[in-house]
């Protein structure tokens, strides 16, 4: 039996209990005898001795010294942003104008800053970053400076890819994992395309299918004309096919829109009568694997499931055909979309290639259609998930149109939701843009939104937290000019 | 009665930022107001904010409370603040007798300091017979728990480490019972605190022997310094009543807000205020708020306090409460008693530990720190190499505003790490981001 314990032998004989292991000492390391009594007792003693003597006698633990990641590069020499810009920054990020608008709320704001010159707070760095949409635009990355490069370079994973540069980007679309290469190429093609399809053309042949596959789908959106001939063999390629068709779509010069302006060409008879107008009958079309090839099919059965056959394919084509292939067909655009909103079915997938292709003419014609075929007397009773798809359809098509929106749109829209049956699913959907896009006429329209219903008090709380976000983005778009000029003195 | 105007200065006093008293200005020079109007001791107004309803602002200028609808989170709100201002200016309307809603405001005020006042006097006698109730349900509590630690330790940590939730929480039920809820506490998070650790077993022991050291001083309570018995009463989770704490030992003078914490407990949200006097070195003022609300709005760290305080007896760290509301007299940039490097500053407060093992929490002001291994288990480093655990703090955005350079930092010591509360950079107090979502329970027991 040893006469005096260290605390390591007073735990190893605690873990195994007094019952198994008696043999209790008579003095602590310390020297402190251990009162006489049962071992339970003399084990309990020495462990609030040696426990209070551990306490008091704490030491640091050797490190060895921090590595040099850790210490930043110095601060740049830019003026920080002034007091005012930050209370509206830690405004939005306090989420007084709802969640929903934070994300685009705090872009708006680093792009103002970004354009200003001023530098991020080092104590709001981390917030904004946590918020900021990956990867975050090129004319809102300035603000952050070398200081906040470095910390989202060793920080929480999504930053890296928030503050992504294009070097980064190519090595990380060169080297990533399927899972990690969407940041990469929203980066490349929205900033430096050339350098995004070096890459791709390197390293094409040697990626998985799902690596391939998401290539694609971030591509959706951000490709042009000379993306074409890589998006055309990826038809044909494993798991490619849909997103390189979707990609495809918004490219109006391609031969895919021109093949399918064909097909629509093709499909649609346009009858003339006296005294009446134009009306459209849609021929009952299958594809054939050349049309299927152009969504990126293989087979028939590999279309989405719930739809038959011909009205899917239909959809297809309208869905790609470009606006001049439905001029020839109907002479003229108004012409065309008094077609498109004649026919049933029609307007949403037109719709949609319209908001593919960025057409701001077409997608203004369709704008109104879209209100006028979805009045809420004849939707009322409609199941959700078409007013959802309805709703998008439209939040799509506004999306193409450059901001600020003409005061009669901005107020047909608003009335248009506020009298919706479900306003306020409608209002979600729409907020956002009614926040950056719309016109000035969007704040009387909602401060005197009348809803009635069960939902009309929801509908009010919507409408003002719509308006405080349209209130914020207001003062954060001015906020470089209506800085106090002791404020931005250095 | 009509109040004597305020000096602009005291409203800035009482923003809870530069950041508010710079809104306040602008917003009272605004054409926002209306229904503005005061009966001397009571100020009242309508702000128009960005929403369709306009804030009402209330000023009680006798008590310096302001009160404002808003959803504000920073209390008092730049409303508040702005109404004071106008008013401490003498822009604040005519008076035609009392808003409603400042008027019911007002007689709940005065309600609630009624009903405090109107409370009867203690009846000595019976205070003695429940004073004599609680000590013998203590000693029952006591003895029960020394009998429990040794069949711990007869039985084996191993054999415990591997029991249900409830057995601890049975033995914490009990403590309850016997009027000792902090020590329940501690007894119940045991099982969380010991989880996936490699060194349970050290801690387990460690916590084991300052059960078993509060056995024995309860025990010979009679025999112990007052200090340490107040210590070991705290512990135990016998609190003390405000009027005893006010009739006890006072001090005035300055008080530096050097640091501010807050822990989440679950139940109770805790809001400790470090703070510097002369006299008595680091103190602590505790806040608590309950049923998700706040606590009180936090000083500002830097902030010099001129106030009177009372003083709850117990060794150092002293905790105090303000017999007052303290006033801002001025505000610093440096904290107190700042060591070079770890060894020094746990040097420093060594003799502090050793003399107050009930203590949870000492101060320690340390110069020279880095914050690094932040992706992984956080520290700060010294120039010498030396580390201390980082806990309880948002750590990369600690690190965001450190830049990675060495910096001095004020922080709580705890049984595990330090809790780093108060930077200095540039010249200024920042506090230090504290971690979200808040820490469990269980950590906070260390």
């Amino acid at each position: 039996m040893t006469v005096e314990w260290a605390w390591p032998d007073l735990v190893a004989h605690a873990t195994l209990g007094t019952a198994r292991r008696p043999d209790v000492p008579d003095r602590t390391v310390a020297g402190t005898p251990l009162p006489p009594g049962p071992a339970e007792r003399r084990l309990l003693t020495a462990a609030a001795t040696l426990w209070a003597g551990h306490r008091a006698s704490r030491r640091p633990h050797p490190h060895g010294g921090p590595d040099e990641r850790w210490t930043a590069p110095a601060e740049d020499a830019r003026p920080p942003a002034p007091e005012t810009a930050v209370q509206l920054l830690e405004a939005v990020l306090s989420e007084v104008a709802g969640r929903a608008h934070t994300q685009a709320l705090v872009l708006a704001w680093l792009r103002a800053a970004s354009t200003a010159g001023w530098r991020l707070p080092a104590d709001l760095r981390t917030a904004v970053l946590d918020v900021s949409p990956t990867p975050l635009p090129s004319d809102a990355v300035a603000v952050f400076g070398p200081h906040g490069r470095w910390l989202a370079r060793l920080g929480r994973p999504g930053w890296a890819r928030v503050l992504l540069d294009v070097p980064g980007a190519a090595t990380l679309l060169a080297e990533g994992r399927a899972d990690a290469v969407a940041p990469a190429v929203r980066r490349l093609w929205d900033d430096d395309p050339a350098t995004g399809r070096s890459v791709l053309g390197q390293g094409w042949d040697g990626w998985s299918a799902a690596k391939r596959a998401a290539v694609c789908t971030a591509a959706v959106g951000r490709v042009g004309p000379e993306d074409e001939a890589w998006l055309e063999a990826a038809l044909d390629a494993e798991r490619c096919g849909p997103p390189a068709a979707r990609c495809l779509r918004g490219i109006t010069s391609s031969g895919l829109v021109g093949r399918m302006a064909a097909r629509l060409q093709a499909m649609a008879l346009v009858t003339r009568r006296p005294f009446r107008s134009p009306g459209m009958e849609l021929a009952e079309v299958r594809p054939d694997p050349a049309g299927l090839r152009d969504v990126g099919l293989r087979t028939e059965s590999e279309r989405p499931p719930g739809q038959g056959l011909v009205a899917w394919w239909q959809g297809m084509v309208l869905g790609t055909a470009p606006r001049p292939a439905w001029e020839s067909l109907a002479g003229d655009l108004a012409s065309a979309v008094g077609l498109q909103a004649g026919t049933p079915g029609v307007l949403p997938a037109v719709a949609g290639a319209a908001a593919a292709q960025h057409d701001q003419r077409w997608a203004a014609a369709l704008v109104l259609a879209l209100l006028e075929r979805h009045q809420p007397e004849e939707v009322t009773g409609v199941d959700r998930q078409v007013t959802t798809a309805w709703t998008a359809t439209l939040g799509r098509v506004l999306a193409v149109l450059p901001p600020p929106w003409p005061d009669g749109l901005t107020r047909d829209v608003v009335t248009w939701a506020a009298h919706h049956p479900t306003p306020t699913m409608v209002l979600s959907h729409l907020g956002p843009l009614l926040v950056v896009a719309a016109g000035p006429a969007a704040d009387p329209a909602l401060e005197d939104l009348s809803s009635t219903g069960p939902l009309a008090e929801q509908v009010r709380r919507q409408a003002h937290t719509i308006l405080t976000a349209r209130s914020l983005h207001a003062a954060i778009t001015a906020m470089a000019r209506d800085v106090p000029a002791e404020e931005t003195a250095p | 009665m009509e109040q004597e105007r305020w000096d602009p200065r005291r409203v800035e006093e009482l923003a809870p930022d530069a950041r508010s008293w710079a809104a306040a200005r602008k917003l009272a020079a605004r054409p926002v107001w209306s229904d503005v109007g005061t009966t001397g001791a009571l100020v009242w107004g309508r702000c128009q904010g960005s929403g369709a309803t306009p804030y009402k602002v209330t000023v009680d200028v006798a008590t310096s409370a302001l009160t404002c609808t808003c959803p504000s989170r920073k209390q008092p709100c730049k409303h508040g603040l702005a109404l004071a201002l106008r008013w401490a200016r003498g822009e604040d309307g005519a008076a035609v007798g009392t808003a409603a809603e400042a008027a019911e405001w007002a007689r709940q005020r005065a309600s609630r300091s009624s009903a405090e006042a109107a409370r009867s006097a203690p009846d000595p006698e019976a205070q003695r017979r429940r004073l004599e109730k609680r000590i013998a349900l203590m000693d029952g509590g006591m003895a029960e728990l020394d009998r429990w630690l040794a069949d711990v330790v007869v039985d084996g940590l191993a054999a415990v480490r591997s029991r249900p939730h409830g057995w601890w929480d049975r033995m914490g039920a009990r403590l309850v019972d016997a009027q000792m809820p902090a020590l329940a506490d501690r007894v119940r998070g045991i099982p969380a605190r010991i989880a996936g650790r490699d060194d349970w077993a050290d801690v387990l022991l460690g916590e084991l022997g300052r059960w078993y050291l509060a056995v024995r001083a309860w025990q010979r309570r009679d025999d112990l310094d007052p200090a340490d018995a107040a210590d070991l009463r705290t512990f135990l989770g016998w609190g003390r009543g405000s009027e005893e704490v006010l009739a006890g030992e006072r001090v005035a003078g300055r008080w530096t807000v050097v640091g501010v914490g807050t822990a989440h407990t679950g139940r109770l949200v805790e809001q400790r205020t470090w703070l510097h006097h002369d006299d008595l070195g680091l103190v602590v003022l505790l806040d608590f708020a309950a049923g998700g609300a706040a606590p009180a709005t936090p000083q500002l760290v830097g902030s010099v306090l001129q106030a009177e305080a009372a003083v709850y007896p117990g060794r150092p760290p002293r905790r105090i409460r303000f017999v007052e509301d303290p006033v801002a007299v001025g505000s610093v940039g440096e904290l107190p008693d700042v060591a070079v490097g770890w060894a020094r500053a746990l040097a420093g407060v060594a003799p502090l530990v050793a003399l107050a093992p009930w203590q949870g929490r000492f101060g320690v002001a340390v110069a020279g720190v880095q914050l690094v291994d932040v992706d992984a288990a956080p520290v700060l480093v010294d120039g010498a190499g030396e580390a201390m655990a980082v806990l309880g703090v948002d750590a990369w955005a600690a690190v965001a505003v450190t830049g990675g350079r060495p910096v001095e930092v004020f922080a709580e010591l705890l049984d595990d790490g330090v809790r780093p509360l108060t930077l200095r950079m540039d010249g200024r107090l920042v506090p230090v981001p504290a971690e979200e979502p808040a820490r469990p329970a269980w950590q906070d027991l260390r």
